[in-house]
């Protein structure tokens, strides 16, 4: 909906009021270096990896600086540790080719730098599943344009024992869609949610790869407060850092997932 | 035996002594014991017989004695028995003398006529207008609707709350943004009055007009400070705001056709100098050009908002008068049929007047006024609505009770039941997934209040009052407690009319005015608020989106005190007025919101606030020359306003998002002659704080940025002249007289004048917002400013019959 009021004043700065965008010098403190750990696990063996990079200026290009050489285990409640492996060709990504989280259970990771050592904690919870992907027509897309575009839907049923979070991720023809979709079953707890990927544009003969996350509670703050973190366009919010599970300073998240997938493929 | 004796004598003489003393201190009561009698009445315009608000009654035997009218044109004095000259005298009217023999109450209801237009540049005034020194008021600004006739706005249309931004101590929310700030407040600290009605979104097409059709208007008062105690619930300011009544006398019309949009006034007698009426609408149609589009989409899309003011009164004999007004108004957007926006006010006051005696005036006011807004996506049966609304039943009973000349005390008491609608969705039998509506809450806000204004001496006038305040949040409903990490902890729910929670205040008010002499004065006011609605919006922007909450078990009363000193000074003989004041506002309970707070459609909002503390303070300096060809002003404000929370900014002072450090406007208006007036505005203010990132960093294989301290850094400085010229046709016509051969200027019945004006006229591209974005060419991060507007000019042409 923050989309659409946006394009409300797109709209309004659109028709013929003179208004114009330029690229301007503002000058920025540089903030020192922190680190920043992204690491994701999943219930598919192999599937997972741990990115530890640095923060830049905001200027200068994104070739982030890569944290090479550092000792990154994941150990599960038993406390079985698990170390992941700097991949070749990619410093700064590491990995562990067999390792898949399992459901209900209570993970921590420890990261070992040269000069820092930083620790989360993540917990899993039940597989979820899918039940169906539906689909709507509609007529343009959020109120733009007039070609026949489609709402794509996704069904499942929450499990009513626990409080859960989940995250859904679409890719689009392989594209990864980059609209963040968190939502918690406070609303739906036990049932079946329904809801569209309001913010992803689906055309005819489009092939929508869509999986279901169950993350913790952690997560679903951090990608939340990811998501509305502005762009400084006066309809976000006053732009802030999300909340972070990392201790010790660290920016970034980590994060254990039960995943289910599914693909649907538009009529063309 | 002895000792005795001496002991009564000596007792004997301390009695005589009080005996003579107390003689003396009572003697000037029992001379002044002599009677006393009261003139009072109502004054009104002689050509409209539209109410005369703040007119001054001068008694020439007795300087420093006097009366002002009251928003409904009374005026009660009363002195002792005797012959007195009295003077009525009020801007744009001719000087009334009046020789009375005041030996018995007397009821004086009067014409004042409009100044004789003479055909000279200068007018000559030999009365000292320097009220703005000698009145016990001060943080009060005063819009005449002569001001905003020639000041040049944007789209050429005559706007209050443009012109009150120009004036030290009000800020614009900047283009775009709804509402203004006033002393370092926020956007829902303005009490907006109209006619009594409080108006929750005074702003249409986000932001670019105001909701009031200056045609309808007659009178504009804005209180930054000091306000008197009939008036609370808002911490910054009361922008109180009368309709004209409508011409008693004849019929007229009035209008103005522009490019953006156009107007038509109607007013006249229901029965001559008895009742009137005034209907009033505005429309603009910035759409119309959408549908001469090719695009089919963009030919079924409306952009359009329309007003409607309309009263009536009525006179039910010598003591009662009975007003009726309403307003209503609407913003509606709508691309093609997949998504519409539409928001907008209604308010109604019914109010009657009761002359209870020559010293007692009462007024009693039924008010409504209700905002809301609706959004709406998709359509044919998958639709998906979104709605919310804020409403207000008030009841009001007002008195001004004129004791004597040296007191005037105010009192009265207002009861107001709110219903609070913060999200109700809607949707279409073509969507199978079901939304709830967050639940509705009420509340009753009520208060009583006292104030006096004193005269003492002629030099000194102090204004003290007293008003309590009770604001109780009812059920039904389900009401929930948070921990500090905004988790529901408790659900409790209420049945109907069940109170849950109820918070007392107490608002003292204190003004002091000490007339130094006939030119300048030093005045000093302390004052206490409360404010128990609060609007939730945790963006930068203000929105029509945002909601308002009550105060409840988990949000409290903002609470503010402010401090006012300030140094009057007129020159040149009244011509001139300065002033400078310097304020302290301290401020309670302040929200803010947690790191992304989600607060649209959230039934847990509350938790997702933060309550902290505010502090502004500032000077303020004016100085303006309201007589002569050549009028207008320079305002300078010179501020800060911080606020402080714990765990953001590391819980220490941050700048709120509307401080800025200097803003300047510098109004001129100059007659040329009796036909051509030109004017200019030039506005200059250092930018808004603003949260920039000290860094960035890749997630997700996107780039995010990193942010340090909050408000930290400023957005680019602004300003922008406007220029103006207004061409009026001669409203008489020479007539040359057939017998005597004389020529003579008869006025015309129809009188008309164009308006061109230049908003942005150097077309400075003042920033609207500043994003980061990675360039897709480079993939450098850049700065991107987007600005709205350029030069705009506008033509209107102005009529009136």
């Amino acid at each position: 909906m923050k989309k659409a009021i946006l394009n409300l004043g797109v709209i309004l700065t659109g028709f013929g009021f003179y208004s114009c965008e330029k690229v301007i010098d503002i000058p920025l403190d540089d903030a020192d270096r922190k680190i920043v750990v992204e690491a994701v696990f999943r219930d598919e063996p192999g599937s997972n990896y741990v990115v530890l990079s640095k923060t830049g200026s905001v200027y200068d290009d994104s070739n982030f600086e890569k944290i090479s050489g550092a000792t990154v285990f994941i150990t599960d409640g038993s406390g079985t540790s698990t170390y992941l492996g700097e991949l070749p060709g990619e410093p700064g990504k590491y990995n562990h080719p067999t390792f898949a989280v399992a459901p209900n259970t209570n993970y921590s990771l420890t990261v070992y730098t040269s000069t820092d050592t930083f620790t989360s904690a993540s917990q899993t919870f039940y597989k979820p599943m899918i039940d169906s992907l539906t689909y709507i027509e509609q007529l343009g897309s959020f109120g733009f344009g007039t070609d026949t575009t489609y709402l794509v839907f996704f069904n499942f049923t929450d499990d009513e024992n626990a409080e859960n979070y989940y995250r859904v991720r679409a890719w689009v023809n392989g594209a990864a869609d980059q609209n963040l979709y968190v939502t918690n079953d406070e609303l739906f707890n036990g049932q079946v949610y329904t809801q569209p990927l309001f913010a992803t544009t689906v055309e005819k003969g489009d092939t929508v790869f869509v999986e279901l996350l169950s993350i913790d509670k952690a997560n679903y703050t951090y990608f939340f407060t990811l998501s509305s973190s502005g762009g400084g366009d006066p309809f976000s919010p006053t732009p802030s850092n999300p909340v972070s599970n990392m201790e010790n300073g660290a920016l970034g998240y980590f994060g254990t997932y039960t995943t289910d997938t599914m693909t649907i493929i538009m009529p063309q | 035996m002895q000792t005795r004796h001496i002991e009564r004598i000596r007792n004997m003489k301390i009695y005589k002594t009080l005996l003579i003393l107390t003689f003396f201190l009572l003697s000037p009561m029992l001379i002044s014991a002599q009677e006393k009698f009261t003139i009072s009445g109502t004054l009104k315009d002689g050509a409209t017989g539209e109410d005369i608000i703040g007119a001054r009654i001068a008694v020439l035997e007795l300087p420093g004695t006097g009366a002002i009218t009251n928003t409904f044109g009374f005026y009660s004095l009363t002195l002792p028995k005797g012959t007195y000259t009295i003077q009525y005298k009020s801007l744009g009217f001719q000087i009334l003398e009046e020789k009375i023999e005041l030996n018995a109450n007397i009821t004086k209801n009067l014409d004042l006529m409009p100044e004789a237009k003479t055909f000279d540049a200068v007018l000559i005034t030999t009365e000292k207008e320097n009220e703005n020194v000698t009145s016990g008021e001060m943080s009060v600004e005063k819009i005449t609707m002569k001001d905003i006739e020639n000041i040049p706005v944007i789209f050429g249309e005559k706007d209050i709350f443009k012109t009150m931004q120009l004036l030290p101590g009000v800020k614009s929310a900047g283009e775009g943004n709804s509402g203004f700030y006033v002393r370092g407040g926020g956007a829902d600290q303005n009490l907006v009055l109209l006619d009594g009605a409080p108006v929750y979104n005074a702003s249409h097409l986000l932001g670019f007009f105001s909701v009031f059709n200056s045609d309808a208007l007659k009178d504009v008062k804005l209180y930054k400070g000091g306000a008197p105690a009939e008036f609370g619930g808002r911490l910054s300011s009361v922008m109180d705001i009368k309709m004209k009544e409508g011409n008693m006398k004849e019929f007229s019309a009035s209008g103005g056709l522009g490019l953006i949009s156009s107007r038509l006034t109607l007013e006249g007698p229901i029965v001559k100098d008895k009742g009137s009426f005034i209907v009033s609408g505005r429309r603009t149609y910035a759409d119309l050009f959408l549908k001469l589009s090719d695009n089919e989409a963009l030919n079924k899309s409306i952009l359009y908002f329309y007003d409607l003011n309309a009263k009536a009164n009525y006179r039910l004999g010598e003591k009662d008068r009975l007003f009726l007004s309403g307003y209503f108004g609407r913003d509606n957007f709508g691309f093609s049929d997949q998504f519409g926006f539409d928001w907008g006010n209604a308010t109604g006051t019914l109010r009657w007047n009761h002359i209870y005696s020559d010293k007692l005036f009462g007024n009693t006011s039924f008010v409504f006024s209700n905002y809301n807004y609706k959004i709406k996506f998709g359509g044919g049966n998958q639709t998906f609505e979104i709605g919310s609304e804020i409403q207000d039943i008030n009841i009001k009973e007002d008195f001004d009770w004129y004791i004597n000349s040296n007191n005037t005390l105010k009192f009265g008491g207002n009861f107001i039941h709110h219903t609070f609608k913060p999200g109700e969705i809607e949707t279409g039998s073509g969507i199978n997934f079901e939304l709830n509506d967050i639940q509705q809450r009420y509340s009753i806000e009520s208060s009583v209040y006292i104030q006096n204004e004193q005269k003492i001496k002629k030099r000194i006038v102090l204004n003290y009052g007293l008003r309590f305040d009770n604001f109780t949040q009812l059920g039904p409903g389900d009401f929930y407690t948070y921990n500090n990490a905004g988790d529901v902890i408790d659900t409790a729910t209420y049945g109907d009319w069940e109170p849950v929670t109820s918070y007392n205040g107490l608002s003292p008010r204190l003004g002091i005015t000490w007339i130094l002499n006939e030119s300048s004065s030093i005045k000093a006011n302390y004052g206490r608020t409360y404010q128990f609605v609060h609007l939730i919006s945790n963006t930068t922007a203000t929105s029509p989106t945002d909601i308002w909450l009550p105060s409840s078990n988990n949000i409290k009363p903002e609470i503010a005190d402010q401090y006012a000193i300030g140094y009057f000074q007129n020159f040149l003989d009244n011509k001139l007025e300065g002033s400078i004041e310097l304020y302290y506002k301290d401020m309670q309970n302040v929200i803010d919101y947690r790191d992304g707070a989600e607060v649209t459609l959230n039934p847990t909002v509350e938790g997702e606030l933060l309550y902290g503390d505010g502090r502004a303070y500032g000077m303020e300096f004016l100085l303006r020359k309201k007589r002569g060809a050549f009028t207008g002003w320079v305002a300078y404000t010179l501020s800060k306003t911080e606020r402080l929370f714990d765990g953001i900014n590391d819980s220490t002072w941050y700048p709120a998002r509307q401080d800025r450090t200097h803003d300047v406007s510098v109004v001129a208006m100059y007659e040329i002659n009796k036909q051509l007036v030109v004017s200019a505005t030039w506005v200059f203010y250092t930018g808004n704080a603003v949260t920039f990132p000290s860094g960035k960093y890749e997630i997700d294989g996107q780039v995010v940025n990193y942010y340090t301290e909050r408000n930290g850094y400023r957005m680019p400085n602004y300003h922008r002249l406007d220029l103006g010229i207004t061409y009026s046709y001669k409203d008489y016509k020479t007539v040359k007289d057939v017998e005597t051969g004389t020529e003579k200027q008869v006025p015309r019945k129809w009188e008309s004048s164009w308006n061109l004006s230049v908003y942005n006229a150097y077309g400075r591209e003042n920033a609207y917002s500043i994003s980061f974005k990675e360039n897709a060419e480079t993939g450098e991060t850049e700065a991107v400013q987007l600005a709205l507007f350029k030069i705009i000019p506008s033509i209107t042409y102005n009529f009136k019959f």
